[in-house]
C-alpha cells in the first residue's frame, strides 16, 4: 500500500512539474497574436506615432482587443497586409488604397474619415508664380511621399506639361502647414496642400494666404480610410463600431483629431465609385 | 586610386580607410565597377551626367549626435537616389588628417562640401578651396564668413514660422510677454517684435540682467499678456530655480508658456516648436543638387522648413486656453494628464 501510494505521489509530482515547466517555457501555449489596427499615411510625413499610439490604444483598450500600430515604411505596411491572418484593420490614404487594389491586394473599405462634414477634399498646388510653365526647375514642398507628390503633380500640370516634372525638385516637409509657410519664407516656390489646410492659413497668416494662388487642383480625393480583408470584415464589426463611435462621443475624439479628422463614417456606394471599386 | 574607388559610393569614414582588407578591397572594386557600369548605361541627359561625375564631401562634426545623424542620413539618402558620389567624414570618429581633408575638398570632382555643425564648417573654410560650401546645424552662423557660392540652412526657425504656428494652435492669443538679456538676445527680440506685429500680435518684452529676480520681472507681465514666450537666454535660464519660478508663476496665474524645446513640456509649457532635422538634411540635399545641376552660385541662406511640435493638453485644459483642434493633426508629441511624455 505504501509503495503504491509513493508511486502515485511520484506520478502526480512529475505531472505537476511537467505542467509548471512547460508553462514556464511557454511550450503548451500557442503564441497569442493580437489583432491590430495598422496605420500608414502616404499623405503626411509627420512623425506623431507615439502620440497616435498612446491615444488610440487608450481608446481601443476599453472597446476591443485591437491595438494600434503605426508603421513608417510603406513596404512594411504592405507586408502586414499580406501576412496578417488575425483580423486586423488598416488605416491608410485613399491614394494608397487605390494603388494597392491595382496591385491585387484585396482590401475592402469599411469606414472613411470625415472632416467638416465632408469625406472628400481637394488637393491644391499653391504658389506665388503665375503659371504652371513657371514651375520649370523650381522647388515644390510637400508633406506627402515623393510618389504621392509626383502623382498629384502629374495630374495638376496636365499631359502637355509632363516634361516639367523632370526639372522640378521636391522638398519633403513634415506637414502641409510647413509646406505652405516654406513658400512664404522663400525655401520653396510652390506647395502641395489640402484645401482644408490652406483655408486654415487664412486665420493664422493672412498675409501669406493672400500671396498664394492655386496653380491647379486635384478634386474630390477621399480622405483617410479604414479597410480590412473582405473575408474578415464580418468578424471585425465590434471594432468597426467602436471606431465609428469615437467621433460621436465628446472627449473620445482626440485620436481622430491627430489624424486631422472629425469622425469615421460608413462607406456609401458613391465612395466605392470614387475608389474605383 | 584606391581612394577614388572607395569614394565612388556612399558612406566612408576613417575606419574604412584603416580597416579595409584585401578581400573587402576586391569586393568594393567589383561593386564599384558594377555601379559605374550601371551609371554609364542609365545616364540619359546632361544633368544626370553632371551628377555622376560630381562628388560631394560631407564633413560631419560628430555623427553620434542625434540631430547631426538625422541630417546626414536624409542628405545621404537623397544623394544616393541621384547617384552622386559621397565622401562622408565623421570628424569625431576619424583620425584622418586635416591636410588629407583639404586634398579631398580640392579634388577636381568635388563640387560641393556639405558641413554639418560648426567644427565642420570651420574646417572646410580653412581648405581655401573654390568649391560650393553648404552648412547646417551651425549655431549663430553669422559669426562665420559666407563667401560667394556658399549657402546653408540656419539652425533656428524664423520667428514668423513660430508665430504663425502659435496662432494656428491658439487663435485668441493677442499679446506675448518675453524676458530677455539684451547682451544675448537684442536682435532676436527685435525680430520677434517685428514679425509678431506684422501678424497682428503685440509683444511686451522686459529686459533682465544677471542677478535680477526673474519672478519680479514676471510679475510685471501678469494680467498684461496672453502667453509667455520662453526664449533661449542664458540669463533667464541661469538656474533650475529660474526655470521652476517661471513655471510656478505660469501655473499660479494660468498664463500659458510657449518654448523652443520640448524639454519644457514636462515642466508645464503648453506648446513647443523646434526644427525638424530630417527636413534640414533634405533642404541641404536640394541645395547641393541645385549647385551641381544649375551651375547656380547665388542661393540665399534658408531657414529650416520643417517643424516639430509638442503640446501639453493637460495644461491647456487647466488654463482654459482656447485651442484650435484642427491644429492637432500637426502635433508630433502630446502630453496628457494621465500619460507620460
Amino acid at each position: 500500500m505504501i509503495s503504491l501510494g509513493v508511486h502515485r505521489f511520484a506520478k502526480e509530482l512529475c505531472f505537476v512539474l511537467l505542467v509548471i515547466s512547460t508553462k514556464a517555457l511557454g511550450i503548451s501555449d500557442a503564441p497569442v497574436k493580437r489583432p491590430m489596427v495598422y496605420f500608414h499615411n502616404t499623405e503626411t510625413s509627420i512623425n506623431n506615432f507615439s502620440a497616435l499610439k498612446t491615444s488610440f490604444d487608450t481608446f481601443l483598450k476599453n472597446h476591443t482587443p485591437h491595438t494600434f500600430q503605426p508603421i513608417k515604411k510603406k513596404e512594411t505596411f504592405e507586408q502586414k497586409i499580406l501576412s496578417t491572418d488575425t483580423g486586423s484593420l488598416f488605416i491608410l490614404s485613399s491614394w494608397h488604397f487605390k494603388e494597392l487594389n491595382r496591385k491585387q491586394y484585396t482590401l475592402q473599405p469599411v469606414l472613411i474619415g470625415s472632416s467638416n462634414g465632408r469625406h472628400t477634399q481637394s488637393v491644391l498646388l499653391l504658389s506665388k508664380l503665375k503659371s504652371i510653365q513657371a514651375l520649370k526647375s523650381k522647388t515644390i514642398a510637400t508633406s506627402g511621399t515623393i510618389d504621392y507628390a509626383t502623382n498629384i503633380l502629374s495630374k495638376i500640370v496636365g499631359k502637355e506639361n509632363q516634361h516639367l516634372l523632370n526639372s522640378i525638385q521636391i522638398l519633403k516637409v513634415p506637414k502641409d502647414i510647413d509646406a505652405l509657410l516654406s513658400v512664404g519664407f522663400g525655401v520653396a516656390d510652390a506647395a502641395i496642400s489640402t484645401q482644408d489646410n490652406f483655408d486654415q492659413l487664412f486665420y493664422f497668416n493672412r498675409k501669406q494666404f493672400e500671396k498664394l494662388r492655386p496653380l491647379g487642383e486635384a478634386q474630390d480625393r477621399i480622405r483617410i480610410l479604414v479597410a480590412a480583408k473582405p473575408s474578415q470584415v464580418s468578424s471585425l464589426q465590434t471594432t468597426i463600431a467602436a471606431l465609428k463611435e469615437m467621433g460621436q462621443t465628446p472627449g473620445l475624439n482626440k485620436p481622430l483629431k491627430l489624424l486631422g479628422l472629425d469622425n469615421f463614417i460608413q462607406v456609401e456606394e458613391n465612395v466605392s465609385k470614387l475608389l474605383n471599386l | 586610386m584606391f581612394l577614388n574607388y572607395l569614394t565612388s559610393k556612399s558612406t566612408i569614414t576613417k575606419a574604412i580607410f584603416k580597416k579595409t582588407t584585401n578581400y573587402s578591397f576586391l569586393l568594393i572594386l567589383l561593386l564599384v565597377k558594377s555601379m559605374m557600369h550601371s551609371y554609364a548605361s542609365t545616364s540619359q541627359d546632361s544633368k544626370k551626367e553632371d551628377s555622376i561625375h560630381s562628388q560631394i564631401v560631407v564633413l560631419n562634426s560628430d555623427n553620434s549626435i542625434a540631430k547631426y545623424h538625422s541630417v546626414s542620413r536624409e542628405f545621404n539618402t537623397i544623394m544616393e537616389q541621384h547617384n552622386i558620389r559621397l565622401v562622408n567624414i565623421d570628424l569625431a570618429e576619424s583620425s584622418i588628417k586635416d591636410t588629407r581633408i583639404y586634398e579631398l575638398i580640392n579634388q577636381k570632382e568635388t563640387k560641393v562640401v556639405y558641413c554639418i555643425g560648426s567644427k565642420a564648417y570651420g574646417l572646410a573654410q580653412k581648405a581655401h578651396a573654390n568649391k560650393h560650401i553648404i552648412f547646417s546645424s551651425v549655431i549663430n552662423w553669422s559669426r562665420f564668413p559666407v563667401k560667394d557660392g556658399s549657402t546653408g540652412i540656419s539652425s533656428e526657425l524664423g520667428p514668423a514660422h513660430e508665430i504663425s504656428l502659435i496662432k494656428y494652435f491658439f487663435p485668441d492669443v493677442r499679446k506675448f510677454g518675453i524676458l530677455y538679456d539684451e547682451s544675448y538676445n537684442l536682435q532676436r527680440v527685435k525680430q520677434i517684435r517685428e514679425e509678431a506685429n506684422a501678424l497682428g500680435i503685440d509683444t511686451l518684452p522686459i529686459k533682465i540682467t544677471p542677478g535680477d529676480s526673474v519672478l519680479n520681472a514676471l510679475n510685471k507681465l501678469t494680467t498684461k499678456i496672453d502667453l509667455f514666450w520662453l526664449i533661449s537666454d542664458p540669463t533667464l535660464l541661469a538656474s533650475n530655480r529660474s526655470v521652476q519660478s517661471i513655471f510656478n508663476w505660469s501655473k499660479k496665474n494660468a498664463i500659458p508658456v510657449y518654448s523652443y524645446g520640448d524639454v519644457f513640456i514636462k515642466y508645464g509649457a503648453v506648446l513647443s516648436i523646434s526644427v525638424d532635422e530630417d527636413t534640414v538634411g533634405r533642404q541641404a540635399a536640394n541645395l547641393a543638387i541645385r549647385f551641381i545641376t544649375e551651375q547656380n552660385s547665388n542661393i540665399p541662406i534658408q531657414k529650416p522648413a520643417g517643424s516639430k511640435i509638442s503640446i501639453n493638453l493637460c495644461r491647456i485644459e487647466q488654463y482654459a486656453t482656447p485651442l484650435n483642434e484642427k491644429a492637432l493633426g500637426s502635433v508630433n508629441r502630446m502630453k496628457t494628464c494621465s500619460g507620460k511624455f
